[in-house]
């Protein structure tokens, strides 16, 4: 949903939108988004789960990151929310609590594709991505069951992997452990 | 649809099917696609009508393409068939008179359908990298989505992303500009 644009969205509007819904400003624009349906929340939840041990706690990995799921972004007059952000702990030693959301881009984010965003992630979100710099930025499908794995080389992405189904990957930032997939489309 | 993978596929195998599948083979296997669904084929008969008349014609376009629809191209090892493929004519001056081309193009566009999409965006454009194609258009007619990525050493770059009836030019054809309203009209 895109509010009409007679005037640049603020702030405001997404703080006086109901709990159920995610509001996300790009370019001006409000969007409005449900909360994640099923399949959407299953991959984001069990992508959480696999790389949070490995490079958040250095269980089985070599730690070093932040990963949150669903933080607010504001970046430059962008309000964006990934379903997962990730600060590499040289940038973010200390995540900052006074705020109720970040100012400071991540160095990853994860965008789990639904039919109802998948025209805003792979456009202007990732536009928006690569003004701040983010260094990564991975789309899972869970339709499709497919990682797409794309990295800021200057100011656009290159797509430096594309993986499906089952498959057991390494995937920049985090290649250091292997990813096996089936696990995002395990129901 | 995979073949077993108890041999690499060869091209017999893509000549003993029937006439209403498309056959390719990627990294020795083959895969075997149904004819294009409606919402396909508007994509990509509105888009070959869009680029045919300026890039190949030379009405209201500089020409200098040789496009066309669903060529089966040889690169290497591997037989693929993108929906549409566009060869700068200082690369092929003539067209070839063969089954099949072996020269890759400077452009392939894949309309995304549910069945291919896997493929498309992973093996086949790991493929199309391999043998240098230049661009590779993503268009997907449920979404209502264009990708326009460049090849920039061994990988891609996204370089425009445009949706619903947003009007553009996209490279290697920003020479005009471009509706994408026509591709989801039915």
């Amino acid at each position: 949903m895109v509010s009409p644009a007679a005037r640049p969205a603020s702030y405001e509007d997404i703080l006086a939108l109901p709990d159920h819904v995610i509001g996300e400003i790009v370019d001006g624009e409000l969007h409005v988004s449900p909360r994640p349906a099923p399949r959407h929340a299953i991959a984001g939840t069990a992508l959480a789960e696999e790389l949070g041990p490995p490079f958040k706690r250095g269980r089985g990995g070599p730690g070093g990151w932040v990963i949150l799921y669903e933080p607010e972004l504001h970046l430059g007059r962008d309000v964006l929310v990934p379903d997962l952000g990730g600060w590499s702990r040289e940038r973010m030693p200390e995540v900052p609590v006074d705020l109720a959301y970040f100012v400071l881009a991540p160095d990853w984010v994860a965008e789990v594709l639904s039919p109802s965003t998948v025209v805003i992630d792979r456009g202007r979100k990732l536009a928006a991505y690569a003004r701040s710099q983010v260094s990564h930025v991975w789309f899972v499908d869970p339709v499709a069951q497919t990682l797409e794995v794309l990295r800021l080389d200057g100011e656009t992405y290159r797509v430096v992997k594309v993986a499906s189904g089952d498959d057991v990957v390494r995937a920049e930032p985090f290649d250091a452990i292997e990813l096996g997939l089936a696990v995002l489309w395990a129901r």
